[in-house]
């Protein structure tokens, strides 16, 4: 008895398929040949020329031929190898071995740079995200301060050219020639708890603070 | 006491034995893992393409490819049923690639149902052959590799769900559809 004589259960239903599977069965009958006695031979010509499908080898082959299922499978493969759990001279362990550090090596370094990437990309995306807001509001609020500070005696010899007053022209046109370039040292030797306000036109004549210090720069 | 060549007794080796000693480079075992299973692989390839030496192509490229692959063999199945899933797959890749031919040579080993020595009896055996091999080669996958396994692959139902690596409920499903359409595909002169 063949394992074609037996019954398959198919389940509820399948007796109206026995026809088709008797007929499949009488064709397999029919065509159970003997092999060609070529064959034997042949295969093991073809074989010679073919590298010995070690670990390693299976693997190399996997990768170029890009089937990470085998090349998993052969990876699997290799620790077994070189774990002991797998039959192998000690050349073919060593290739095993080496081939499994390389690989880690290349996967460790490839998931570093696909970690650090990925952490650069975010992290830009959560610059562009709330960057622009903190410095626009800090920004301004440090420029005033040095300004308003500066009024001590020794300082006022500066202030006055840069007021409008003296030239009679408007603030935009005192701005550009700096004595604020003077002035700021010697505002950083002056005193420093000095109110804004005291400072009187030379600061707030300049209407926003900020145009002094851009103008120095 | 006679003395004479020893004789050579064959040795029992499991699959697992035969995998580790080839995959170590020990291409004897291969030869004899070759010996072993090279009947039904070949059969598996004649029945699907129906020619000799179109089968000892398909069943020659299939131990090659089964030799690179050999590292990758998993010990759940049976060396046997992946090497006939390969053959399966090695034999319809093939049998797509070339124009359908009707071999009539009687004395072929090959021809089909060549118990019928009246040419217009084999002409039509032939054909009827023919017919089968069409109408499986026409199945949907997985169908068609379910039947071919079942039926000229002569794996157990069991075998081929471990050879896949499907579900025994899947396979039966797959063999029952696969079974069903050749029914309405089969002419009404091979399916009797």
């Amino acid at each position: 008895m063949t394992r074609l004589d037996r019954p398959d259960d198919l389940g509820p239903g399948s007796d109206e398929l026995t026809g088709v599977a008797r007929d499949l069965e009488a064709y397999a009958r029919g065509t159970a040949h003997a092999v060609p006695p070529e064959l034997l031979p042949r295969v093991l010509i073809a074989v010679a020329r073919e590298a010995p499908p070690t670990p390693p080898v299976t693997f190399a082959r996997a990768i170029a031929a890009l089937a990470p299922r085998d090349a998993a499978r052969a990876f699997g493969a290799m620790l077994a190898l070189v774990g002991g759990q797998r039959r192998g001279g000690v050349g073919l362990r060593l290739r095993a071995a080496a081939l499994v550090v390389a690989t880690v090596l290349v996967l460790g370094s490839a998931a570093a740079g696909a970690t650090v990437g990925g952490a650069q990309l975010v992290h830009g995306w959560l610059v562009t995200q709330q960057g622009p807001s903190p410095t626009d509001l800090v920004s301004p609020t440090p420029m005033p301060s040095p300004h308003p500070v500066t009024p001590t005696p020794a300082d006022r010899s500066p202030h006055p050219s840069a007021r409008p007053t003296p030239s009679g022209g408007p603030d935009e046109s005192a701005e550009p020639s700096e004595p604020a370039e003077s002035a700021q040292p010697s505002e950083k030797d002056g005193d420093p708890s000095g109110d804004p306000s005291d400072d009187g036109p030379g600061s707030s004549g300049g209407g926003a603070q900020s145009p002094g210090p851009s103008s120095d720069d | 006491m006679p003395s004479g060549p020893p004789v050579r007794q064959p040795v029992r080796v499991t699959d697992d034995e035969l995998v580790l000693a080839i995959t170590s480079g020990d291409r004897e075992a291969f030869a004899t893992l070759v010996e072993r299973e090279a009947l039904m692989v070949y059969r598996v390839c004649y029945r699907v393409l129906g020619s000799v030496s179109d089968a000892e192509d398909a069943a020659q490229e299939t131990f090659v490819l089964a030799y690179r692959a050999l590292a990758t063999f998993r010990s759940q199945g049976s060396l046997a049923g992946w090497l006939r899933r390969i053959a399966t797959r090695q034999a319809l890749r093939q049998a797509g690639r070339r124009r359908p031919t009707v071999h009539l040579d009687p004395t072929s080993p090959g021809a089909p149902f060549t118990a019928a020595a009246d040419p217009a009896r084999l002409l039509m055996s032939a054909q009827e052959a023919e017919d089968v091999r069409r109408a499986v080669g026409g199945l949907p996958e997985p169908y068609r590799e379910t039947v071919v396994l079942r039926y000229f692959g002569e794996l157990t139902l069991e075998e081929i769900a471990h050879a896949t690596g499907r579900p025994l409920g899947t396979v039966k499903t797959h063999l029952r559809r696969g079974l069903a359409r050749l029914r309405d595909s089969l002419p009404a002169s091979v399916a009797t």
